[in-house]
C-alpha cells in the first residue's frame, strides 16, 4: 500500500464555550490525506457542524491544533480561508450577494480576480451545477434547494484544495445530487481536491469514500474504512445501508 | 413569494450598464447638486433625460413603480409636517386652507423629489452594489482620514442586510400565522412574540453574515478600483455635460424661441 501524505491534520481538538459547561468537542483527531473522500456522520447535535467550522478558521479551538500542509491553521488565517472552502448547513446564512452571479463571484472577488475571469469562472460552475437560468435572480427569490445549490457554487467556484460540505444534500433531489457528486469526483480525480462532507444518507456516497468518521456526543466515536467500521455504525444512530442485497460499491447515487 | 427588489440591481444588456461606476457615481452627485438649483423648464428637462436613461437602459416602466410610490409617501409625509408644522410664511393663505392645494414652489419642490428618487432608482438599477460600493472605495482613497474605512463595504452589507430581514420578518409571520397566532386574536401576544424571534434573527443573521464573509475570504479592506475609463465613459460625461446645460439655460432658450415667434 503506499503511503500518501495527509493534508489537514487535527490533534486533540476542544472546544468550549464558558468555563463550566462540558466541552462541546472533545479531544477530537483525525488526519485526510490529500485528494480523498471523507465522510463525516453523526447523531443530530454531536457537534459536526462545529468542527467543520474550525477547520476554516470560523472558530478558534479552545486548546488542540489544526494543520493544514504541515503548518498551523491560523499561522495565516487569509491563506487557509482560500485553501479550505466551506459550505454551510443552512445556505440562508451563508449567501450574501444581492443577485446569484454577486454572490458565486463574492469569494472570488475577495481574492482579487479579475471580472473577466470571475465571470467566466461563474458561467462554467453554474453550467456544471446546471444552475445557469438562476444567474440573474435575487437570492431571495430562490427555493430551499436552488439556494444550497447557489451556496455550493460559490464555494467551489474558489478551487479551493480541500473543500468541506455540511450535509450538501439536505435539500437537492436526486437530479441535483447526482450533479453534485460528479462534481465533486471530478474535482477530486483532477485536482486533486480533498473531501470533507456530513451527510446522514451513507448510500448516497459510501462507495466513493475510503474513510469513515463517526463522532458522538463531541468525540469521535470510530473512525476507518467503510468496510472496517460500517457493522458498528449503528449504536451511534446512524441507518446502516442494507448491504446484503447490494455490494459496498453499489452504494451511491450515481449507479 | 413577494419580491422585494425594490430599487434592486436589474441586470440587462444595455450600454448604460457598461459604464463605470466611478463614472456614474461622480455624475449622479453633480446631478443632484445640479438639481437642486433648477426650476420650472430645467426640471422638465431633466425629467425627459432621466425617462430618455431609463428608456435606453430597458428597465421596464414598472420597475419605477416603486420611486413613485416611494415618491408619493415621501411627499405627503413633508407635506402633513408642513400642515402641523408653524406656517413659515404667514402670508401664504392658501397653504393654511388645505393642503391640495399646493404653491409653486411647493410644486417644485415635489419634481424634485420624485427627480431625485428616480435618479438614485437609476444609479442602482443599472450598476451591481459590488461595482457602487467599489466605486464609493475609489473616491475614498483620496481622502486621508476615510482612506482605511471600508465604507463601500458597509455599504453593501447593509443593503443586502436589510431586504434579508424585511424577508426573514414575513417567514416569521407566516410561520406564527401556520401556528395560529394572528395580530387579530392578541395583539400584545403577537407583537412579544414577533420581536423575540425577529431580534434573534436580526442577531443571528449578524453573526451569520460575518462568518459567511469571513469563510469566503473577506478580510474587511476597502477594495478600490483603478480600471482605466473606457470610450464609453468619456461619452457618457459629454452627454451628461449637454444634458445639464441644455437643462440649466432651458429657461433663457424658451424665452428667446417665445420673442422669435412674436
Ligand atoms: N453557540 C452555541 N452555544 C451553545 N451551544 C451550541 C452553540 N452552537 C452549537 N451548540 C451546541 O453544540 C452542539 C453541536 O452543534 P452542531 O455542531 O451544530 O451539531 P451537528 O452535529 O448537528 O451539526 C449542539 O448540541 C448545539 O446545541
Ligand atoms: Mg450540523
Amino acid at each position: 500500500m503506499f503511503v500518501s501524505k495527509p493534508i489537514v491534520v487535527v490533534e486533540q481538538l476542544t472546544y468550549q464555550i464558558g468555563s463550566h459547561a462540558s466541552p462541546l468537542l472533545d479531544g477530537i483527531s483525525f488526519r485526510l490525506e490529500e485528494a480523498s473522500f471523507t465522510v463525516l456522520c453523526g447523531a443530530n447535535g454531536c457537534g459536526k457542524s462545529l468542527l467543520l467550522r474550525h477547520l476554516n478558521g470560523l472558530l478558534r479551538p479552545t486548546s488542540g491544533n489544526i494543520y493544514l500542509h504541515g503548518r498551523n491553521i491560523w499561522d495565516d488565517i487569509w491563506d487557509t480561508r482560500q485553501q479550505v472552502g466551506l459550505v454551510f448547513q443552512d445556505p440562508e446564512w451563508q449567501l450574501i450577494g444581492e443577485t446569484v452571479r454577486e454572490d458565486i463571484g463574492f469569494g472570488l472577488e475577495n481574492m482579487g480576480v479579475s471580472m473577466d475571469m470571475r465571470n467566466e469562472k461563474i458561467s462554467l460552475i453554474a453550467q456544471q451545477l446546471q444552475i445557469m437560468h438562476l444567474l440573474d435572480r435575487y437570492q431571495y427569490q430562490l427555493s430551499g434547494g436552488e439556494k444550497h445549490l447557489v451556496a455550493l457554487a460559490g464555494v467551489l467556484v474558489m478551487g479551493a484544495k480541500v473543500v468541506v460540505l455540511d450535509e450538501p444534500f439536505n435539500a437537492l433531489d436526486f437530479h441535483a445530487t447526482q450533479n453534485l457528486l460528479l462534481r465533486l469526483l471530478e474535482l477530486q480525480e483532477q485536482q486533486q481536491t480533498t473531501i470533507l462532507l456530513v451527510t446522514h444518507d451513507l448510500e448516497k456516497v459510501l462507495a466513493h469514500t475510503n474513510h469513515l468518521i463517526v463522532m458522538s456526543k463531541g468525540q469521535i466515536a470510530l473512525q476507518g474504512t467503510p468496510e472496517q467500521i460500517l457493522p458498528q455504525v449503528a449504536q451511534f444512530g446512524i441507518k446502516v445501508p442494507t448491504l446484503n442485497a447490494r455490494k459496498m460499491n453499489d452504494l451511491s447515487w450515481l449507479t | 413569494m413577494v419580491n422585494i427588489g425594490f430599487w434592486s440591481y436589474q441586470p440587462r444588456l444595455s450600454p448604460l450598464h457598461c459604464i463605470d461606476s466611478r463614472v456614474k457615481l461622480l455624475l449622479l452627485t453633480l446631478h443632484n447638486y445640479a438639481l437642486l438649483q433648477l426650476h420650472g423648464a430645467g426640471l422638465c428637462v431633466v425629467a425627459v433625460g432621466i425617462l430618455l436613461l431609463f428608456w435606453v437602459s430597458h428597465i421596464g416602466w414598472t420597475a419605477l413603480l416603486s420611486s413613485f410610490k416611494m415618491g408619493v409617501y415621501l411627499a405627503l409625509f413633508v407635506l402633513l409636517l408642513q400642515v402641523f408644522s408653524v406656517p413659515r410664511d404667514p402670508s401664504d393663505v392658501l397653504w393654511q386652507v388645505s393642503f391640495f392645494w399646493l404653491s409653486y414652489s411647493q410644486l417644485t419642490y415635489i419634481f424634485r423629489l420624485f427627480l431625485l428618487l428616480l435618479s438614485g432608482q437609476w444609479l442602482i438599477s443599472t450598476s451591481t452594489l459590488a461595482q457602487i460600493s467599489q466605486a464609493v472605495d475609489s473616491f475614498l482613497q483620496y481622502i486621508p482620514l476615510l482612506r482605511r474605512v471600508p465604507l463601500g463595504w458597509l455599504l453593501r452589507l447593509s443593503w443586502g442586510f436589510f431586504p434579508n430581514l424585511y424577508h426573514n420578518a414575513l417567514q416569521i409571520q407566516a410561520a406564527q400565522k401556520s401556528r395560529l397566532l394572528v395580530p387579530q386574536n392578541n395583539f400584545r401576544r403577537y407583537l412579544r412574540y414577533f420581536s423575540q424571534a425577529f431580534m434573534t434573527k436580526a442577531i443571528k443573521k449578524t453573526y451569520y453574515i460575518t462568518l459567511a464573509m469571513q469563510s469566503r475570504s473577506f478580510i474587511g479592506k476597502p477594495q478600490p478600483s483603478n480600471a482605466p475609463l473606457q470610450f464609453c465613459d468619456m461619452v457618457a460625461v459629454l452627454v451628461f455635460v449637454v444634458w445639464h446645460i441644455a437643462a440649466r439655460y432651458s429657461p433663457q432658450m424658451l424665452a428667446v424661441l417665445l420673442l422669435q415667434k412674436q
